[in-house]
């Protein structure tokens, strides 16, 4: 038995030999090493959801408007575009020369076909939600209506008209997200399921795919057809996952690799010494927070669940539990975000730490709530950072009389618990924005949102402004409405904000055209590798 | 180890024929003959005094937090540092809110001149106690108007022998509590593995047959089903604790005992001793209570010692997915994993823990191996 | 000999269908599904995926739906990779465990026994006490420090090897995650092998092959090694199933492609078919083992008969 595996061993290792051999001539490529979170759960872009996967069909597909190096928006298939005065009917003009990777021309009938199938019930697309603002979207996804009645058509070949179900001002940034993308209807159909595959899939982005090997790295090559192939000076991506970042950053440092999508906290010190500015930490889309149970009586009063949130020293996590790769954060929406009237805060967002503390103190002496006598439990899901950020604001409370404990769950069991009304006090979450504007993090307590509302948090007045808000045209009125809800929300305190996301990436001096940006979107097809 | 009295007629007399206690107290006699098997046992003990005893002596608690002190060297000095003294106190008086003057740090007290707009507030003084630092802040010297005046205070010294973590907290202490965490699951979990294999084992052996069969075939089940599986869903059902996971490592464990003691008892039931308890009429519990279970214990001391080490090492990889012991409680396999995660930036966190597993990991191989020879029958 | 083979085959089968269905309603006791994610789902998009998975069916459907596919050696889609089926996972990442594993195995088995036999016949000499010291620092240290040690030190400092990835299986590649593994199973079966020769040197008939005037070099290869190889071969039974079947640690340290992560990235992600394909793999590995190691001793050991 032993003897037969060693030849096998051995024969395989020749046949790779041979192959080290006739592959030799990739040294002349332009292949960028690109260091990812994870694998994909999938490379069919209607049943993705998380950041790993977005970089990839970004890559891989163009969606009718597209974002620059720098993260803004331009023109991507579609050339122009119109929108009605109503602001309900957009009407796009695809550009003449986009084609697939296989030459056939992108039609709005490719759109069309992609914007039906992420809602047909049958595909069981995880993020089909960011699209409901077409009509019929949400009826056509709950099966009470056709795929074939949803609000797009396809006017000729190279027309797309796009009907809404209210004016919705950041619908087009929406269409930058990876459901917004086409699909090869010719080779849906042919494959089925199978369309992913390496053969079969055919994209309209900058690259296309080559090879996915699971947990190894996924090969995308150029796609000489892309309507902008000429300016894309890559001639390949290597995706690789990373589940132990450490190991990224290992072979970054072997040269193996050219950029890391993270770097775990505990070394930004050594990574921030060892190679300096290619160390990237750039304000992010993301709120970090503490939703509270509010249903409970401990926590009912909202100057208790301020009198916590006040105990929070937020420098402290953001310095030294997190070495500066998130900020301090007091409020909901990350500051920075588009179509937003001026940032709002906790109003003590600049006390010092030990006036809060007094504060908080009085605040609970108000409440009724005896010195010492308050217990709570924080609860998180596995994970370093956030083991050592509860760890650390379970200490903070001490100094206001309150004692908590500690309770770590495993992660799916933690979402699983969160979503369904779990019995907890404090817990953490976390939210990044798929779409920079405002009602993306605020949408997260309106009441009917049990997905993400932890505390079951319910708010009329709340619900009344982010209702509102949907239906205002003019960008600057609707900013003043999101914020009125955010006031409300931060008066309420449902779930205390402590950090705003950071994003952190290691890339190499090596790699040109890699510009930080709020979304940390950075696509490959700007890229390029020098030396 | 050590046998150096070997003689060709010792080692063929047959080990049956010695019976209970005076085994006992023969292998006693070698066991303390095997130096490094000495050596051994009371490095254990001494680490497991120091693991009981240890965090009352030691200054610091394993889950006091020193915001101030976050990731801080290993250093048989004192700190803060002397060049750490005057910003800290200068930071400490902006935060006050008043204008410091120069800082002069005289032994072990600090001081600076301050001034105000308004009248010095006395309640300042606590912004200079609540630092790491500092303790009893005064103001001395304070002017006519009471908008000047002297800021002093006495500087803390504490000394962290091993450093500290990414939380500020003393890594001494922890590798302690530690140490006691670890120790605990490790003879916790034998012990159950010991009760239920020896057990199991001992019945499936002794009966034989059809038992024997449906028995071992349970333990080949369960020796498929992957282990991690197992504790994974008791992590999931009952959260994590202490206890669920030196249920979950004995459970997993008594399946090499049950085999071993199988296997001892196979033989021993065909003993002549055996054969004339049967004839002489005791009852089936009665033979394995009296015969065959203690004529099983030599093995079974010997792979016991061997693991409790694996235990351990299986506790460390729960740590390591994340599976391990609750905050602010700690093991050292918890602590090692830690520092693997920091192993470039701060490798005290990975040393320290290292080196005392290592350390307990040998103590035990080393006392495991000393019982062994010690027990050998055919070594006397 | 042949007809034990098979009815150890035979029995292997029901030993098989009762592991997959304790883990099948094991894994769905867990709280939590393959579609809870940090980011919640909209409960009507999760309702459409349960309707594609068949989740909406009741369990024991469910159950013999399963086993229909299993016994077709289908193995289902992976939830949490789906792209893939479970078969498409085991059969790329099965290879590359294979091959580490088994090269471990050969590597510590060669410099195991080698390393054991001299200690034991230089007992209590300072080989003796360098290879008892080693050995035993090499079980003591935990795979996850030693990965990452080894990874910085060839791969980053030295630069002589990769400090990871798999690269389609370059030998360069395979060092270190190949010394990883191997490192604790060098030394626990050099101990193994120490131990079984001192006794075996011990024993009347290599005394009497001494006695004899046999060559010493043939006593202790032809009468000695023999008698110790004994628990070696039974250390291996489980040993070699869990190397062969992929280590968890070294896979995420070293980024390799092999199966050892599916298991815990299946469990923790609740994707229940893939978790149920590694119960499978492994059990059937398990079973195998333990019937080579049977057959072994068989072979090793005259004594042992099976009739």
């Amino acid at each position: 038995m032993l003897n037969r595996l060693l030849g096998a061993t051995m024969l395989a290792s020749g046949v790779v030999l041979a192959n080290g051999v006739l592959m030799a001539p990739a040294w002349s490529q332009a292949v960028y090493n690109r260091g990812n979170d994870t694998d994909p759960k999938s490379l069919d872009h209607h049943k993705t959801s998380t950041v790993a996967e977005s970089h990839i069909s970004r890559d891989l597909y163009e969606g009718l408007v597209t974002e620059a190096a720098n993260g803004e928006m331009t023109p991507g298939v579609a050339e122009s575009w119109q929108v009605s005065d109503d602001g309900l009917v957009y009407t796009f003009k695809l550009r003449q020369g986009a084609k697939w990777s296989n030459g056939d021309p992108v039609t709005a009938g490719d759109f069309v076909f992609a914007y039906q199938r992420i809602q047909d019930p049958a595909t069981a697309a995880e993020y089909a939600n960011i699209l409901y603002p077409i009509k019929n979207a949400e009826k056509v996804n709950k099966g009470e209506l056709k795929p074939d009645q949803l609000g797009v058509k396809a006017v000729d070949d190279h027309t797309l008209e796009v009907t809404l179900e209210a004016p919705t001002p950041y619908f087009l940034s929406q269409l930058m997200h990876q459901t917004a993308y086409p699909i090869h209807k010719a080779s849906v159909e042919q494959h089925g399921d199978a369309f992913t595959k390496p053969g079969n899939m055919v994209t309209n982005g900058a690259f296309m795919l080559e090879s996915f090997t699971p947990n190894d790295k996924i090969v995308l090559k150029k796609n000489p057809n892309f309507h902008d192939a000429a300016n894309v000076k890559l001639d390949a991506v290597n995706y690789m996952p990373f589940e132990d970042r450490a190991n990224c950053i290992r072979r970054f440092e072997a040269g193996e690799v050219h950029s890391c999508s993270d770097i775990p906290a505990e070394q930004i010190d050594f990574v921030r010494d060892k190679f300096g500015d290619q160390l990237h930490i750039a304000p992010y889309l993301g709120t970090y927070y503490l939703p509270v149970k509010i249903k409970k009586e401990k926590l009912a009063d909202p100057r208790v669940r301020h009198a916590i949130s006040m105990a929070i020293d937020r420098d402290f996590l953001a310095k030294e539990i997190w070495r500066e790769t998130m900020l301090p954060g007091y409020s909901i929406v990350p500051p920075g975000i588009d179509n937003y009237a001026e940032p709002v805060f906790l109003d003590y967002k600049d006390m010092d730490q030990l006036d809060r503390e007094d504060a908080a103190k009085k605040l609970l002496e108000e409440a009724g709530v005896e010195p010492g006598s308050l217990t709570l439990e924080l609860r998180y899901n596995t994970s370093e950072n956030h083991k050592n950020t509860l760890t650390a604001v379970a200490d903070q409370l001490k100094a206001i009389g309150i004692t908590s404990t500690l309770v770590e769950m495993e992660g799916t069991g933690y979402f699983d618990y969160m979503k369904n009304d779990g019995d907890f006090d404090i817990a953490r979450a976390g939210w990044i924005g798929d779409y920079n504007d405002p009602q993306n993090f605020l949408f997260l307590y309106e009441s009917d949102n049990l997905g993400f509302n932890y505390p079951r948090w319910a708010n009329k007045e709340y619900d009344e402004l982010m209702a509102k808000a949907e239906t205002t045209l003019d960008l600057k009125e609707r900013g003043t409405i999101l914020r009125q809800a955010e006031e409300i929300f931060l008066k309420e305190l449902p779930a205390i904000p402590i950090l705003y996301y950071s994003s952190r990436g290691l890339v190499s001096d090596k790699v040109k055209g890699w510009e930080e940006n709020l979304l940390d979107h950075h696509p490959s097809r700007f890229i390029s590798i020098e030396g | 180890m050590a046998r150096a009295g070997d003689t060709i007629a010792e080692t063929l007399t047959p080990g049956e024929a010695v019976v209970g206690r005076s085994l006992w107290q023969d292998a006693w006699r070698r066991l303390k003959r095997n130096r490094a098997a000495v050596a051994s046992a009371i490095l254990l003990l001494f680490l497991a005094l120091a693991a009981i005893i240890g965090p009352v002596v030691v200054p610091h608690s394993y889950d006091r937090v020193y915001p101030q002190y976050v990731r801080t060297p290993a250093s048989l000095e004192a700190y803060p540092q002397a060049e750490a003294i005057v910003p800290e106190f200068e930071s400490v008086l902006s935060r006050a809110r008043v204008t410091a003057g120069e800082v002069t740090v005289t032994g072990s007290s600090v001081s600076a001149p301050i001034s105000s707009e308004e009248p010095l507030d006395p309640r300042i003084v606590r912004y200079v106690d609540r630092s790491d630092l500092f303790e009893s802040g005064r103001i001395e010297d304070l002017s006519a108007d009471g908008k000047s005046g002297t800021m002093a205070a006495d500087v803390i010294r504490v000394r962290f022998l091993f450093g500290t973590d990414g939380n500020g907290r003393d890594l001494l202490a922890r590798i302690l509590v530690g140490i006691r965490i670890s120790l605990a699951i490790g003879f916790l979990a034998s012990a159950m593995a010991l009760l239920v294999g020896v057990t199991y084992g001992a019945v499936a052996g002794y009966f034989g047959g059809r038992v024997d069969d449906v028995m071992m075939r349970v333990v080949d089940i369960l020796y498929s089903l992957p282990f991690i599986f197992f504790v994974i869903l008791l992590v999931v059902f009952f959260g994590r604790n202490f206890i669920l996971i030196f249920i979950a490592i004995g459970f997993t464990e008594w399946l090499d005992m049950a085999r071993i003691v199988r296997g001892q008892t196979l033989t021993i039931k065909r003993q002549e001793y055996v054969q004339a308890a049967e004839a002489l009429g005791v009852g089936s519990i009665g033979i394995l209570k009296r015969h065959v279970v203690p004529n099983t214990l030599g093995p079974v001391v010997v792979y016991v010692t061997l693991l409790v080490p694996k235990a351990i090492l299986l506790e460390s990889l729960l740590s390591f997915l994340g599976l391990g012991v609750q905050e602010p409680l700690t093991s050292l396999g918890l602590l090692i994993s830690e520092g693997a995660a920091n192993m470039r930036g701060a490798a005290w966190m990975l040393i320290y823990p290292a080196v005392t597993l290592t350390l307990i990991l040998f103590a035990l191989n080393f006392l495991g191996d000393g019982l062994r020879d010690a027990l050998d029958p055919k070594d006397r | 000999m042949f007809g034990y083979v098979i009815r150890r085959l035979a029995g292997a089968i029901p030993t098989i269908f009762i592991i997959v269905t304790l883990a099948f309603f094991m894994i769905r006791l867990a709280p939590g599904g393959p579609f809870d994610l940090e980011r919640p789902i909209d409960p009507l998009i999760m309702e459409n995926l349960n309707r594609a998975y068949h989740f909406d069916k009741p369990l024991w459907q469910q159950y013999f739906i399963y086993l229909g596919n299993l016994l077709q050696g289908d193995l289902g889609p992976s939830f949490t990779r789906r792209d893939f089926t479970v078969v498409d996972l085991f059969s790329t990442g099965l290879p590359v465990s294979i091959r580490l594993g088994a090269t471990a195995i050969i590597i510590a088995l060669v410099f195991g026994t080698s390393l054991g036999a001299l200690a034991a016949l230089r007992q209590n000499s300072w080989v003796d006490y360098a290879v008892v010291g080693t050995a035993t620092f090499g079980i003591t240290i935990p795979t996850f420090v030693v990965a990452p040690l080894l990874s910085l030190v060839f791969g980053v400092m030295l630069g002589w090897l990769p400090a990871g990835g798999w690269d389609g299986g370059r030998v360069a590649n395979m060092v270190l995650p190949v010394t990883t593994l191997a490192l604790p199973q060098i030394a626990a079966i050099a101990r193994l092998t120490r131990g079984a020769t001192i006794e075996a040197l011990r024993s009347n008939h290599v005394r009497t092959a001494r006695a004899y005037g046999l060559p010493p070099f043939v006593v202790v290869v032809v009468h000695t090694l023999r008698a110790a190889v004994l628990p070696v071969v039974s250390y291996l039974g489980p040993t070699a199933a869990a190397l062969l079947t992929g280590s968890v640690v070294v896979e995420t340290i070293f980024g390799i492609p092999g199966i050892g992560r599916y298991f815990v990235q299946g469990a923790l992600g609740r994707d229940y078919t893939m978790v149920m394909g590694t119960v499978v793999v492994i059990a059937i590995f398990v079973l195998l083992f333990n019937l080579i190691v049977d057959i072994l001793y068989a072979w090793l050991d005259p004594r042992v008969r099976y009739d």
